[in-house]
């Protein structure tokens, strides 16, 4: 699956302001901590987990579920990028 | 003998100053009772020096915290009433709460910053901000209370989303502590894994009842990570957890607590909603030997009103077994209390039951009535006296335990350009228990986009706003006699 350089950061982006911040135009950078932030909590880990999965039709098993896979927009963008590369 | 909240500290300051009071589980930061004691004296100190006197109330806009619980006791130490605000809330939400009680001022945690300040511009009452590099000033502590006040107040959601502040007192949240550590038989050597947020009474109650013990309050701000929340139990030798049935869902079925030992885990707490069969049955599976207490309460409650004993988790996964000691439960029905198998209202006694709502006695009249709690909730008991719960009297939801409002959400909905008609129905839903599916017809002309509207409801509502889901209709059918017809949208989803 060819994925254009940027689109997942945006994609992701787009789902967590819309859930969790409520507004487009919510500041978020790309190395913000959701969890250090406080923007989501544990049923948003499995909200976007499910998301992700849904999206880019990838599984993600429980010991995948952690924040250096999924606590920061860059970390998201590494970790599914890895994912679609069957690493 | 302990006849106010703050003794707590300074009782097992007094006896065990080098026990573990707080760990804070990312950091590895922990707190003494005597540590804690010495912060809340020099928080309440400050305060007295700002002019702060009994009575007064002042708000708490924190993340859970070492910080957040000192400051919570310094407020009831230097005479005054804690009112801890959900930081979920929107602003305005904020506003309207900190009017309602006159908060003269508020503390707030690293990220809370804007918002208090905020608050702190509309709200007139509020003199000044604090945090916990706050003081300390010279001058010395007012003990004792002011007058009447509550020793706490704690905001929940009435009717037509109307915020409601229980009044708790000392007596109140003591005897429930008591209770608490009774009947799950609470030592100084028990730390609970605390995941639940502060500003809810059940998150405190585990304070509250693990003080009284003498115990451990371990913080743990990373459950969105589960697995972390496990390692956390193991590392730190957590004895005791307590969350929302959502947690467990989560843990049965998104952490690797099948492959854990978790050997000093001794004790699970479950309340604010109902929690699947399935999960229950799941836990006492995977965790066998633990102990399993299913429970019941509101915050009205302070908040404990009933637990299901352990070993019948199993076999009755649907009960909340019976009152808990020092309060009576009885169901009421039309003609006085319920046989067994009837279903009626669930009104409580005792101790623990609140002492109103805060400046409203309409509310407080309905709710309390001769010395009974009426807790809105219907049930029935078995012939072994166990309570079930049935559902609920005022039409509020449960969402992931916290209160929805349906009404709330249909108002919110109204607001949005375009809509003509709103109307919110429950949906079960696996983690939350319940999601809230929004159904809209649009005026004469105009078009709603569900996305976009969505994301009105998520701006103005508190946290549930997200476990919204929405459907754009043509019209919205009617019942005999022109209401919306609920019962054929529930037939739409």
């Amino acid at each position: 699956m060819k994925i254009p350089q940027g689109s997942i950061k945006s994609r992701m982006k787009d789902f967590i302001v819309r859930t969790y911040l409520g507004r487009k135009d919510a500041p978020l950078g790309d190395g913000d901590s959701f969890l250090g932030e406080g923007i989501i909590d544990s049923i948003g880990v499995i909200e976007l987990v499910a998301f992700i999965q849904e999206t880019y039709n990838i599984k993600i098993a429980v010991p995948e579920i952690i924040p250096a896979n999924l606590d920061t927009l860059d970390n998201l963008e590494r970790f599914i990028i890895r994912k679609l590369s069957g690493l | 003998m302990i006849t106010r909240i703050g003794q707590l500290i300074s009782h097992a300051a007094l006896h065990r100053p080098g026990a573990a009071a707080i760990i804070e589980a990312q950091s590895g930061r922990m707190t003494t009772y005597g540590e804690l004691d010495r912060k809340v004296g020099i928080m309440a100190a400050y305060l007295c020096s700002k002019g702060v006197v009994p009575g007064d109330r002042v708000g708490l806009l924190s993340g859970n915290s070492a910080g957040f619980i000192a400051a919570y006791f310094a407020v009831s130490r230097a005479g005054a009433v804690p009112v801890p605000l959900n930081i979920t809330l929107r602003e305005d939400a904020l506003i309207r709460q900190a009017k309602i009680c006159g908060i003269r001022a508020i503390y707030h945690g690293r990220l809370f910053a804007d918002r208090a300040a905020a608050v702190a511009s509309a709200v007139s009452s509020v003199r000044f901000l604090f945090d916990d590099a706050s003081g300390p000033r010279s001058g010395g502590v007012r003990e004792g209370g002011g007058g009447g006040a509550p020793a706490t107040i704690i905001f929940t959601s009435g009717t037509k989303g109307e915020p409601l502040g229980v009044m708790l007192s000392h007596r109140n949240i003591l005897s429930n502590a008591a209770a608490v550590a009774a009947y799950t038989g609470l030592c100084p050597s028990d730390r609970i894994l605390c995941v639940l947020p502060l500003y809810y009474i059940y998150g405190l109650s585990t304070v509250f009842s693990h003080f009284y013990a003498g115990g451990t309050v371990i913080i743990e701000n990373r459950f969105a990570y589960p697995n972390i929340a496990l390692d956390s139990i193991e590392r730190f030798r957590a004895t005791g957890f307590a969350g929302v049935s959502s947690h467990y869902s989560i843990l049965v079925n998104h952490s690797d607590i099948r492959s854990r030992k978790l050997r000093t885990l001794r004790y699970m707490m479950q309340a604010g909603d109902a929690m699947p069969a399935t999960v229950t049955r799941s836990l006492v599976r995977l965790l066998p030997g633990k102990k399993l207490y299913l429970m019941y309460g509101q915050t009205e409650a302070g908040p404990r009103l009933a637990y299901l004993e352990p070993r019948l988790a199993a076999a009755k996964p649907d009960s909340v077994g019976k009152a808990v000691p020092g309060v009576t439960i009885k169901i009421a029905g039309k003609r006085g209390e319920c046989a067994p198998w009837q279903v009626g209202e669930i009104t409580a006694r005792g101790d623990n039951i609140m002492m109103g709502y805060w400046r409203n006695k309409r509310a407080t009249a309905k709710a309390l009535k001769n010395g009974w709690l009426h807790a809105g909730d219907m049930g029935y008991k078995d012939d072994d006296g166990d309570i079930f719960i049935t559902g609920r009297l005022s039409g509020l939801v449960k969402i992931g335990g916290q209160k929805a409002d349906p009404f709330e959400l249909e108002r919110v909905a109204a607001e949005y350009e375009g809509v003509a008609e709103a109307a919110a129905v429950p949906v079960p839903d696996r983690l939350l228990g319940n999601r809230l599916h929004l159904f809209v017809s649009p005026v004469a002309g105009a078009k709603i986009d569900g996305k976009a509207l969505k994301d009105h409801c998520v701006r103005r509502l508190a946290d549930y706003g997200r476990a919204v889901d929405v459907s754009v209709r043509a019209s919205l059918p009617r019942t005999g006699c022109g209401k919306i017809d609920k019962n054929t949208l529930e037939g739409y989803r």
